[in-house]
């Protein structure tokens, strides 16, 4: 499912052409095609979903599946802007987990 | 079925075989996989003598055991299997999977003992030696195994920075980076630790500039053991914004998530609500209401409305429970919900329009900002669901916009929804489209000029209104569109042709109103559209016979023979003026049309080429050029002799295959039978040949093939299949496939059982009117002429479709000529015979 295009953007859902157009060129600048294709293709993608008027409306008016219910969720992860230092706990299970994998594939 | 077990060598029957056997046995077991039965009979032979060969065999078919013990998650058993396949030998077999096995089952002492003992062994390569040793560099991180790491002189020198990653970790896991990273930065990039050093100099750098960051982290590479931590730290300096942070979540596993997440800075509790959240939306719509109710307080409350107000045309029952925590829904909400939820029930296409309809009444009602804009969005989606319901819709052949509109639902939607938003160029597109398709020509006429009145800006809408009056013949106000595309477009060559052809369709149109003046005006104003350093030689005839017409003999003489040079072959040069005389409607007695004529005659007592022939063919395929066949035909009659020659010229099949098409487009059919007529004779054995000798036959219209030419399509198809000539196979596979209709080439079954049934079908219950109307004799001859235009007709010759129309008309046909009639016309028709 494609992602709510407002939070790929960071966009408030009452942004104008302008103020899309201007997130949009700064993050391309970030995000360039060459440097992170996927992030940049998503940040298009999600571009071309409010670039205009009647596409903004078409989304609030027929958005697709479970639009609503991911743009819910995304709530849930919004956090603080500073890093956390990594539990430990975690951080071994990461490890862990990722060499079991690694041997795995290896096999 | 139960599954058929191999039987298993015992080990009482194997001593009374020789080693021979054995061996035999063993290979064969080895080679049909089952290990457990190889791996007993080479300890049988290698109890017997320890011969090398056999020996191998025994380790790998206990290799062979443990990755089926393995595949089936039975790692307890194959690490049994793999340490007495060690016994062997003592040489390391397979240690990879003998690490992922101990590691499967939670044996990580054993697992770090046989990573540092594989990080010194000579049998395996050195960079085999360099993933056990970041194997053990884990391991030794993740068990915090101090008195190991303490030990270092006990490690092997490649894990000798043990101690520093270990406690680089530990600082940075309780937030004291700086300490983190002064230890880390003692790490030699050589090590097996060197990543502890990258994750920390990134983390460092994540708090200024987090693309650096993950650019720092793209230093460990896909094949290390650390590759999963920088997955996730990486997803956790991407985790700019809420919704990245969600993609993140799901595309990452459940413990990389959790790691992503907490350093991203997102709270725990709010990770655990996503986790139910999601276990709620697995049990289906009613639980995820219901969950998203209960724990209201988790969420945004305008999310949360919102995302429940989705739900309801799912739930429709559940209204009540969503009003009773938001109060009641709006008039518009309401109806949005109905709407949707008679869209999902699949209800009728009356039913969702009626629902779509209550919305815009209200939408209007209320006059909301952007009410025409949503209506436009409404419509048209009313026009998918319509289309989706009528599939390709009414033949609206010559139907102008008001009467498309009343015949079809998907025109009236989209008109609507263009009334409404006339500015949405997409839109003006679609329904333009549409009328085009269900040829509704005045309609998209109308729509386009209208579109181009509110769009002056989109080279697409100006492109279509161009056309539209194109085909009205308002060949100025073309030029007009024209004009506003190349503002905007001023290097487009397409369109810039165009001008042109535009520009010297109205001269045609001034000479023929005996205006050469105003002609001569228009195509000067030609020229400025002609791209620089190139001259059309179409123009410059033009100009040159408007000159002609004005009575500038020597200049418009000039002009002309200058162009026919330009065009590079005197016939197809001279054939071209000689149709734009007739185009101009010059008088055919005239002094223009007698010169030509001259020349025309000269030109064909020149020797004709490949090229030009081709020319000449291209020429009878240009649109605007287009002249009727009894002003053609004259033409052609002139350079008799030229085409005569043409005709016995050494065409490759390629060429030819070239000039076919061209003939073809053209409507050439009788130029095209006479071509290909004397190269069937020059080349008798080629297939391309015969087939456009047929088509030529046939007028281009293989439906009214004979039996007999049919077989031969079917003879000439297989032969060019064979002789692997792909052109005139698809040539004829996509002829067929557009003469008969059927969608089918002659490639695949063209008739099937199916197909039969459904022609006779249609016919039954219109035999018996016809046979009233008609008579018998007559309905049984237009019935054989209807069944040979049909796909089954080139299936059965002349007499054999004659019986079957008079079997059907005996049978189906009016009541008088029920069974009993039969035998009375039967034995009429025996009184009838002569004694």
């Amino acid at each position: 499912m494609i992602a709510d295009p407002y939070t790929v953007l960071g966009l408030p859902e009452d942004a104008d052409d302008e103020m899309i157009q201007r997130r949009y060129r700064s993050l391309v600048r970030v995000y360039s095609p060459e440097r992170e294709p996927e992030r940049f293709e998503s940040i298009r993608a999600a571009f071309e979903a409010i670039a205009d008027k009647r596409k903004r409306l078409a989304l609030a008016w027929f958005p697709p599946p479970g639009h609503a219910l991911e743009q819910l969720k995304s709530t849930l992860l919004e956090g603080g802007p500073a890093l956390q230092p990594p539990n430990r706990e975690a951080l071994d299970a990461v490890l862990l987990n990722g060499l079991r994998r690694q041997a795995r594939e290896r096999c | 079925m139960a599954k058929r077990s191999h039987p298993r060598a015992k080990g009482s029957n194997l001593k009374s075989l020789s080693s021979d056997t054995l061996q035999e046995r063993g290979q064969a077991a080895l080679d049909q996989r089952r290990f457990r039965e190889a791996v007993d009979i080479y300890k049988a032979l290698v109890r017997q003598e320890p011969r090398p060969i056999w020996v191998q065999a025994l380790a790998d078919a206990t290799v062979g055991r443990a990755t089926d013990l393995a595949t089936k998650g039975l790692f307890k058993e194959a690490s049994v299997v793999l340490e007495s396949g060690h016994a062997i030998d003592c040489r390391l077999r397979a240690p990879v999977l003998f690490l992922s096995c101990l590691l499967e089952t939670g044996q990580a002492d054993a697992a770090l003992d046989h990573c540092l003992r594989c990080v010194g062994h000579g049998d395996l390569a050195l960079t085999d030696r360099e993933w056990f040793a970041e194997a053990a560099a884990v391991l030794l991180l993740t068990q915090r195994a101090a008195c190991r790491i303490a030990a270092a002189d006990t490690l092997p020198a490649m894990l000798a920075d043990a101690g520093p990653a270990s406690a680089a970790l530990a600082a940075w896991s309780v937030g004291h980076v700086e300490e983190a990273w002064r230890l880390a930065r003692t790490i030699p990039l050589a090590s097996p630790f060197r990543t502890v050093r990258v994750m920390l100099k990134s983390w460092r750098t994540a708090s200024e500039d987090r693309q650096r960051a993950v650019e720092h982290l793209s230093m460990v590479p896909d094949s290390s053991v650390f590759f999963d931590l920088r997955s996730a730290l990486t997803a956790a300096y991407r985790g700019g914004s809420a919704a990245e942070r969600l993609s993140v979540q799901q595309s990452l596993p459940a413990e990389q998530r959790g790691f992503a997440a907490t350093v991203a800075g997102v709270p725990v509790d709010r990770l655990a609500s996503l986790e139910t959240l999601e276990a709620a939306q697995a049990r289906g719509s009613d639980a995820l209401f219901v969950h998203l109710l209960r724990h209201a307080e988790r969420f945004p409350e305008k999310s949360l409305r919102n995302a429940l107000i989705a739900l309801l045309p799912e739930l429709p029952k559940r209204r009540g429970l969503l009003e009773k925590r938001f109060g009641p829904l709006s008039r518009l909400e309401h109806q949005t919900v109905v709407a949707r939820e008679r869209e999902l029930s699949d209800d009728c296409y009356e039913a969702i329009e009626r629902a779509w309809s209550q919305v815009v009444a209200t939408l209007i009602e209320t006059q909301s900002p952007d009410a025409d804009q949503v209506c436009a969005l409404i419509h048209r989606r009313l026009a998918d669901v319509a289309k989706r319901e009528d599939g390709d819709g009414e033949d609206l052949t010559d139907a102008p916009l008001q009467n498309a509109m009343e015949w079809d639902p998907v025109v009236f939607h989209l008109a609507c929804a263009f009334k409404a938003d006339p500015e949405d160029a997409t839109l003006a597109r679609v329904l333009i489209d549409h009328l085009r398709a269900v040829g509704a020509t005045p309609a998209w006429h109308e729509v386009a000029e209208r579109a181009a009145v509110h769009r002056p800006d989109d080279v697409t809408i100006l492109l279509d209104a161009m056309e539209a009056v194109v085909e009205r013949q308002a060949f100025r106000k073309a030029a007009g569109y024209a004009k506003r595309i190349l503002a905007q477009d001023p290097i487009n060559q397409t369109v810039r042709r165009r001008m042109i052809g535009v520009l010297r369709a109205h001269a045609r149109k001034k000479m023929a109103q005996n205006r050469p003046d105003l002609a001569a005006k228009t195509l000067g104003e030609a020229d400025q559209w002609q791209a620089p350093g190139e001259t059309d030689h179409g123009l410059r005839i033009s100009q040159g016979l408007a000159a002609l017409a004005r009575g500038e003999e020597t200049e418009g003489r000039r002009v002309v023979v200058d162009a026919v040079q330009l065009a590079g072959h005197a016939v197809p040069g001279w054939i071209e003026v000689a149709m734009e005389v007739r185009l101009m409607r010059l008088p055919e007695n005239g002094q223009v049309a007698r010169w030509v004529s001259t020349e025309l005659r000269r030109a064909d007592e020149s020797a004709p080429t490949v090229p030009a022939v081709l020319a000449l063919a291209s020429l009878f395929n240009r649109a605007e050029m287009a002249l009727p066949a009894r002003d053609l035909m004259p033409l052609l009659r002139r350079i008799d002799r030229w085409l005569k020659h043409a005709c016995h010229l050494s065409w490759t099949v390629d060429a030819f295959h070239q000039l076919a098409d061209a003939l073809r487009a053209s409507k050439q059919f009788a130029l095209l039978n006479q071509f290909a007529e004397t190269q069937r004779r020059r080349m008798p054995g080629e297939a391309a040949f015969e087939f456009y000798v047929i088509l030529g036959k046939l007028q281009g219209r293989l439906e009214r093939a004979t039996h007999h030419q049919f077989e031969r399509l079917q003879a000439l198809f297989a032969k060019a299949t064979d002789c692997k000539d792909g052109k005139t196979a698809s040539r004829i596979n996509q002829v067929c496939a557009k003469s008969f209709g059927t969608g089918k080439g002659i490639s695949e079954p063209f008739s099937s059982a199916q197909d039969i049934a459904m022609v006779i079908e249609e016919l039954v219950p219109v035999i018996a009117s016809i046979v009233e109307d008609m008579g018998r004799r007559s309905a049984i001859k237009l019935l054989c002429s209807l069944l040979k235009r049909s796909p089954i007709g080139v299936l059965f010759k002349d007499e054999q479709l004659q019986s079957i129309c008079e079997i059907l008309v005996d049978r189906y046909g009016p009541s008088t000529t029920s069974p009993v009639q039969i035998g009375n016309r039967q034995a009429a028709a025996f009184d009838e015979v002569p004694a």
